[in-house]
């Protein structure tokens, strides 16, 4: 699920909530898938590392390299 | 010849007539032309100048709105091209071209082919809306394509990582400048696609001059972003500079930085807005629930709950009244059909003649013997009151008294009854009848009784 399809599963629960006409049993039910989504969407914001990668492309293979700001020389060096 | 019936025009009506002619000669109206600056002059905000050629003058004015969006400054002996309408100027009766837009000749000539590519792609409609992707809310990767040296690269990397930490970035890497640029950016963008795990690609650089930014103004560049995949941003230069991969694009940010924000909220925000969300929540579940305890508490202190036995006895009251009416009417009706049925079947009797014949005889019997009855009783009464009468009376007769032990005194010979003791002297002689014969008897001693 992409992140801002649970934020909208969210709203949809949340102003379901905010009617309050469920009965109990789907009340909690929607409590609970509302609190599963803010912990995906909180996962989803801290899952990626910090990564800065090149895309360089050798022949037909695509290679990923690191990248440094210090060797950005390099990094030139490779697009050559 | 000059006659009474010639007629002679105002210098207005003329210059009216050659303003309308000239204004709407379609030759004259939008058009480019190229010539030299000379008397360039700029006393207020508007630029007067003219262009010339060879032999030949054409007076121009560009007006400050026009004037703003000039990237180079006029000055006099640049070649420029401009391009406008030609127009007339009634006070000083003199034609001139009203110019819209001017750009150096090198320039010039690109921006031709800049326009002309435009027309282009719009027919072919690259820069249809319906072609537009919306960006990703949260990329995962973000794809850039730039030169790895440029500005560009860092101000979008410093945006991000000040916007969200933790980010994973691939750099598509290319030259941005140069008669290359245009195939390597179209390359990198390719690359993008075939490594295909970028929700969003940047594909910009930072300002230079018009011919630096040309290569975004290519068709190749153009083709690649039209036939990319993944949602594009364009962020070329400035604020002000437009290209073509702007208008192919699926969103034009103004610079890369913009484009850096515009692609990813700030990861903070998200953060809060999540804990906001959470709290929400939590506050909608305590609301509810605290409605429910409220609810039950106001139930359980129903009378109902509370008392439920009071209820209890006036349905158990109800339920007898129920009752109650239920067999008294099923009696009653049960009585009534009985009454029905037992007239029915005396009347049913009645009907016999015989019947009522031997009802009547055993009734007349009935009679006669109870008339006989009282007859008797009435005579055995009156013979027993006879024997009770004469029973009394016998009872009364000195006889009977005589029996029962007493005696009559008489004196003698008078025969005189005595009752007191002075009717007797001691010595005198006295006859006592007794029950069954007499005595004959001589008076003793007297005593008087006290």
């Amino acid at each position: 699920m992409k992140f801002e399809e649970a934020m909208e599963k969210l709203k949809k629960i949340t102003e379901q909530l905010e009617q309050g006409e469920l009965p109990l049993e789907e009340t909690l039910q929607k409590f609970e898938e509302g609190m599963k989504l803010i912990d995906f969407c909180e996962k989803k914001l801290d899952e990626t590392e910090k990564k800065i990668k090149v895309l360089i492309k050798e022949g037909e293979e695509l290679t990923l390299k690191d990248w440094k700001k210090e060797d950005s020389q390099e990094d030139s060096l490779i697009l050559e | 010849m000059l006659s009474v019936s010639t007629h002679i025009y105002t210098v207005d009506e003329i210059t009216s007539y050659l303003k309308v002619l000239i204004e709407n000669e379609e030759k004259l109206q939008d058009i480019w032309i190229r010539g030299e600056v000379s008397n360039f002059k700029s006393p207020s905000r508007h630029l007067y100048f003219s262009l010339k050629d060879g032999e030949s003058l054409l007076s121009c004015i560009m007006f400050q709105e026009k004037a703003q969006n000039l990237n180079f400054a006029l000055k006099n002996g640049l070649e420029i091209i401009a391009r406008g309408n030609i127009g007339l100027y009634k006070p000083q009766g003199r034609y001139q071209l009203y110019v819209e837009e001017a750009f150096p000749v090198g320039k010039g000539v690109l921006y031709l082919a800049f326009e002309q590519l435009k027309e282009e792609l719009k027919k072919k409609g690259y820069f249809d809306p319906q072609h537009k992707v919306p960006l990703p809310y949260l990329p995962s990767r973000i794809g850039v394509v730039t030169s790895l040296e440029g500005a560009a690269i860092r101000d979008i990397l410093t945006v991000l990582e000040k916007r969200f930490p933790n980010l994973e970035i691939i750099i598509s890497p290319c030259r941005v400048q140069g008669d290359e640029a245009s195939k390597e950016i179209a390359q990198a963008i390719k690359n993008l696609n075939q490594y295909g795990k970028v929700d969003v690609i940047i594909v910009g650089r930072g300002g230079g001059s018009f011919e630096d930014l040309f290569a975004f103004n290519e068709k190749i560049v153009a083709e690649a972003i039209y036939n990319s995949r993944i949602p594009i941003i364009s962020a070329v230069g400035h604020e002000i500079d437009v290209t073509i991969s702007d208008f192919v694009a699926d969103e034009r940010a103004p610079t890369p930085s913009a484009a850096a924000e515009r692609i990813i909220p700030p990861k903070q925000n998200l953060v809060e807005l999540l804990k906001e969300k959470r709290e929400k929540l939590c506050y909608l579940m305590e609301n509810y629930l605290n409605s429910l305890h409220t609810e039950l508490r106001k139930t359980k202190s129903s009378p109902f709950f509370k008392q439920p036995y009071r209820y209890l006895r006036d349905f158990k009251q109800e339920l007898d009244e129920f009752r109650r009416r239920i067999s008294s009417s099923f009696i009653q009706r049960v009585r009534w059909e009985r009454a029905q049925f037992l007239n029915l079947i005396h009347s049913f009797k009645q009907a016999f003649p015989q019947r009522r014949l031997k009802e009547m005889r055993e009734r007349l019997e009935r009679e006669r013997e109870k008339l006989q009855k009282a007859e008797e009783f009435k005579l055995k009464e009156e013979k027993k009151n006879l024997s009770f009468w004469r029973n009394r009376l016998l009872s009364l007769s000195p006889h009977s008294v005589l029996k029962r032990g007493y005696s009559i005194c008489f004196s003698y010979p008078e025969e005189k009854i005595i009752r007191e003791y002075n009717q007797v002297k001691e010595g005198e002689k006295i006859r006592v009848k007794l029950y069954k014969g007499k005595i004959y008897s001589k008076i003793y001693q007297i005593e008087e009784e006290k």
